[in-house]
């Protein structure tokens, strides 16, 4: 009787433990390039944005292992100012991208430090997202719109 | 006896002409078989020289990538081949061609001017070659989408920095960049572009007296790399004047510095800034949105110039011209010879 109860105790824990991982990783589905164009057009930025060509991404982000796909945006080196959508393999590959990312963002800080201090600001308040298998970030005066934008992406 | 002598007589002179005729047929059949040696030997030259051209012409020149002088010991021997021919206007065609190269040639090993503009190499030369820079260096490689190519650049790099600052990510953990390509010394080209982050130092003198030791350190690390020293790219009018510091009169300096390294140490000067400076030398209003970082547009302009800027495209723009030269007088000579042939 007791042993009924304990594996009875047991499904039901693990049953919790599924659903409540499955809420976790939401399922969402995204246009990774939708997002990067709304981040591009909506706010407004000191640099001219240009995309990246997918195979120079890594030069940036040592992510080949975990993503499918990336967009990135970058600034002429005058601005921190950056965009940047990765499609990752999985969920467990989208948190391995986003440390990467933040790291990414330590990096930037500690070069812009000596380089224009004035960027450092923006990159404390760069907005990094992640949700399911995506991972975004955006770089700007603007973290307000872009938490916005990413809102509407990262439901 | 009077009727005899007179037979005897005419079949002496029959004799005499036969002979004559004889000695007629065999002089025209020797100038006969003398022309057409004469004429086939051209043709032969002719196509040895064609197919020189698109075969081991170019596979030598390539073989002697770090040596420039020894391609045009190449080149040489490719414009020296028509030396049998007896024609004076082919030895003329020759000494010309000889000169024309030796004059190349010095505007390789002196180093004291620009490498001047040879054949596209394609982006697939940059493929072992690395790029040591700043920020504008970092952005060069980005923008143009040379993902085949190494780059070790950092914000604010200077000549010392690249020594010091621990900014290349490695399996062990952050290194120098001069720590890196050591790490890594298999390149066979290296790019250099610094020195705009040090026009504030007090004295351009140590600026010189460090970039000079950098090259020292490249050569040292691969003594058979081909080094190429870029002159730093002219920052926007606007920018130049509101500037102490960063203004194009100082970069001038600065370049002038920058060449008489390349002078002493024997490696190639690259004048860059002329691939997207205006008409005054400073960078267009419309090229950077802050007077010194270039867009994409404009780095884009860069790599076309390094492209076009290399030893070996150098090497083979002048074999061309150097063949076609070449061609040109045998032609001419060949023309000559048969109109001579066809007179006789």
């Amino acid at each position: 009787m007791v042993l009924k109860k304990i594996a009875a105790f047991a499904m039901v824990v693990i049953t919790c433990i599924t659903l409540s991982s499955c809420g976790e990783t939401k399922n969402i589905t995204m246009d990774i390039e939708a997002l990067a164009t709304e981040l591009k057009d909506n706010i407004t930025y000191q640099d001219q944005l240009e995309q990246i060509e997918p195979d120079m991404v890594k030069m940036l982000y040592d992510v080949e292992e975990y993503a499918d796909n990336s967009i990135v945006y970058m600034g002429s080196g005058a601005t921190a100012e950056e965009i940047a959508v990765f499609e990752c393999k999985d969920a467990d590959a989208g948190k391995k991208v986003e440390e990467i990312v933040k790291q990414h963002v330590q990096d930037q800080i500690t070069s812009f430090e000596s380089y224009v201090p004035a960027e450092v600001a923006k990159l404390k308040e760069a907005v990094v997202r992640s949700g399911g298998k995506y991972v975004a970030l955006c770089v700007s005066d603007d973290s307000a719109a872009a938490n916005k934008i990413m809102d509407q992406y990262f439901r | 006896m009077p009727t005899t002598r007179y037979f005897s007589y005419r079949r002496r002179k029959r004799r005499r002409n036969f002979l004559l005729v004889f000695l007629l047929i065999l002089l025209l059949t020797a100038a006969g078989v003398l022309t057409w040696l004469a004429v086939s030997s051209l043709i032969g030259k002719h196509e040895e020289s064609s197919l020189g051209t698109d075969g081991e012409s170019s596979e030598s020149i390539m073989e002697s990538e770090s040596l420039p002088e020894n391609s045009f010991a190449e080149n040489s021997a490719i414009v020296s081949e028509p030396e049998s021919q007896p024609e004076e206007s082919s030895e003329a065609a020759e000494s010309s061609v000889l000169e024309e190269s030796s004059q190349i040639t010095e505007v390789w090993s002196s180093y004291d001017q620009p490498l001047p503009k040879g054949t596209d190499m394609g982006e697939d030369y940059f493929s072992d070659a690395v790029f040591i820079g700043d920020s504008r260096t970092q952005g060069f490689i980005l923008y143009s989408g040379l993902s085949n190519t190494t780059m070790y650049a950092d914000k604010g790099l200077s000549v010392e920095s690249v020594f010091t600052k621990e900014c290349i990510s490695t399996a062990e953990g952050k290194v120098s960049i001069m720590d890196a390509l050591a790490q890594n010394p298999d390149f066979k080209k290296a790019y250099v572009m610094l020195g705009v982050n040090e026009l504030g130092w007090a004295y351009p003198s140590i600026f010189q007296e460090k970039y000079q030791k950098l090259i020292q350190r490249i050569k040292e690390i691969n003594p058979d790399a081909e080094i190429y020293v870029q002159s730093i790219l002219p920052v926007s009018q606007e920018k130049s004047d509101g500037d102490k510091v960063y203004n194009n009169p100082r970069i001038q300096e600065y370049n002038q510095l920058i060449q008489e390294v390349a002078v002493e140490e024997k490696v190639y000067y690259l004048n860059v800034a002329e691939a997207v400076a205006d008409e005054n030398g400073a960078l267009p209003a419309d090229a950077s949105t802050d007077g010194v970082h270039l867009n994409k547009a404009y780095c884009e302009k860069w790599l076309e110039y390094l492209k076009n800027h290399t030893v070996e495209g150098l090497s083979q723009a002048t074999a061309e011209d150097s063949v076609e030269s070449v061609l040109e007088q045998v032609q001419a000579s060949l023309q000559t010879t048969s109109s001579d042939a066809a007179d006789q």
